[in-house]
């Protein structure tokens, strides 16, 4: 199964770098989308099939945490897999967010820390090696 | 300043340089100076507030921006600022909880780019309460912590 993935981060630069780090995973990538806020990431969550969406939460506009909030209170994306990447560091709201169901992932991150929650979220495979480890002789951090 | 949050802000940003942009760290003792350099500046609210302030010299972005990206050639002048925008939020977010010391959470604005000087509108009643100076192979860093009234961020 090909995963359409939407990366919400309002930093280009960010969103780059968690698309990189997709296509060096070995995950079954199909569509990659990308908004720059929680909104404009809704508003594609209205018009698109995604199968996972990699979330900041410092955002303009609309922050993580509203859109999560909004997406869960969707039933037609209430299920939807969330990763959220962030440099939130507060036990308290890292647990927040986990009770929504979503995976945390923190930045700085290694390629190796995303695909793990990916995997654990979507429960796809590595397509090139089958399974563990396609990036285990990166040590690239992120 | 305290020495025990510079230490903690020295730390961090040397690990983030590293870990965002590949690019190896070594103390320096002088700040940028009068050099052409760049910055952004992150307001952020929580436990105390204030700013964290990232200024680069301005020969570093495009080898910065293109390391993080993983190009060869360099982006366009908005990647490069959001760049050093990204470093400077992820610094923030990472450094302001070990300096604090508590599980209150922060809540960061969006990075604002600055050219040369402090961006204008940058609240003059702030503090400078910890700065440290980087060296980063082509070019330096300075990061500089700024918090409002008399609050003092306990170090960890």
């Amino acid at each position: 199964m090909a995963l359409n993935i939407l990366v919400v981060d309002d930093s280009a630069v960010m969103r780059s770098m968690i698309i990189r780090t997709l296509k060096m995973a070995g995950l079954p990538l199909g569509e990659i989308l990308q908004a720059p806020n929680g909104k404009a990431g809704l508003e594609i969550l209205d018009g698109k099939w995604v199968d996972l969406a990699i979330v900041d939460i410092n955002m303009p506009l609309m922050n993580g945490e509203e859109m999560i909030g909004r997406v869960r209170a969707n039933p037609a994306t209430a299920d939807l897999p969330i990763v959220v990447v962030s440099t939130e560091s507060s036990a308290s709201r890292v647990a927040s967010l986990k009770r929504q169901g979503v995976e945390f992932v923190h930045k700085p991150f290694t390629p190796e820390d995303l695909r793990s929650k990916i995997i654990s979220l979507t429960g796809v495979t590595d397509e090139r090696c089958g399974g563990e480890d396609s990036l285990s002789h990166g040590s690239l951090d992120f | 300043m305290s020495d025990a949050a510079e230490k903690t802000l020295y730390r961090t940003a040397a690990l983030i340089f590293e870990e965002l942009s590949f690019i190896l760290p070594s103390p320096v003792t002088r700040p940028i100076g009068d050099v052409p350099a760049a910055g952004a500046s992150v307001r952020f609210t929580g436990a105390f507030s204030g700013a964290l302030v990232v200024r680069i010299t301005r020969d570093l972005m495009p080898i910065l921006s293109a390391n993080m990206m993983g190009d060869d050639e360099p982006p366009d002048e908005r990647l490069q600022r959001d760049a050093v925008g990204e470093i400077a939020n992820v610094i923030c977010g990472n450094v302001l909880p070990k300096i604090a010391a508590t599980d209150e959470p922060f809540h960061l604005e969006t990075p604002q780019y600055f050219e040369d000087a402090l961006p204008a509108g940058f609240d003059p009643s702030l503090t400078l309460k910890a700065e440290i100076h980087i060296g980063l192979d082509s070019g330096n860093a300075d990061v500089m912590l700024y918090t409002a009234g008399d609050a003092a961020p306990r170090p960890a």
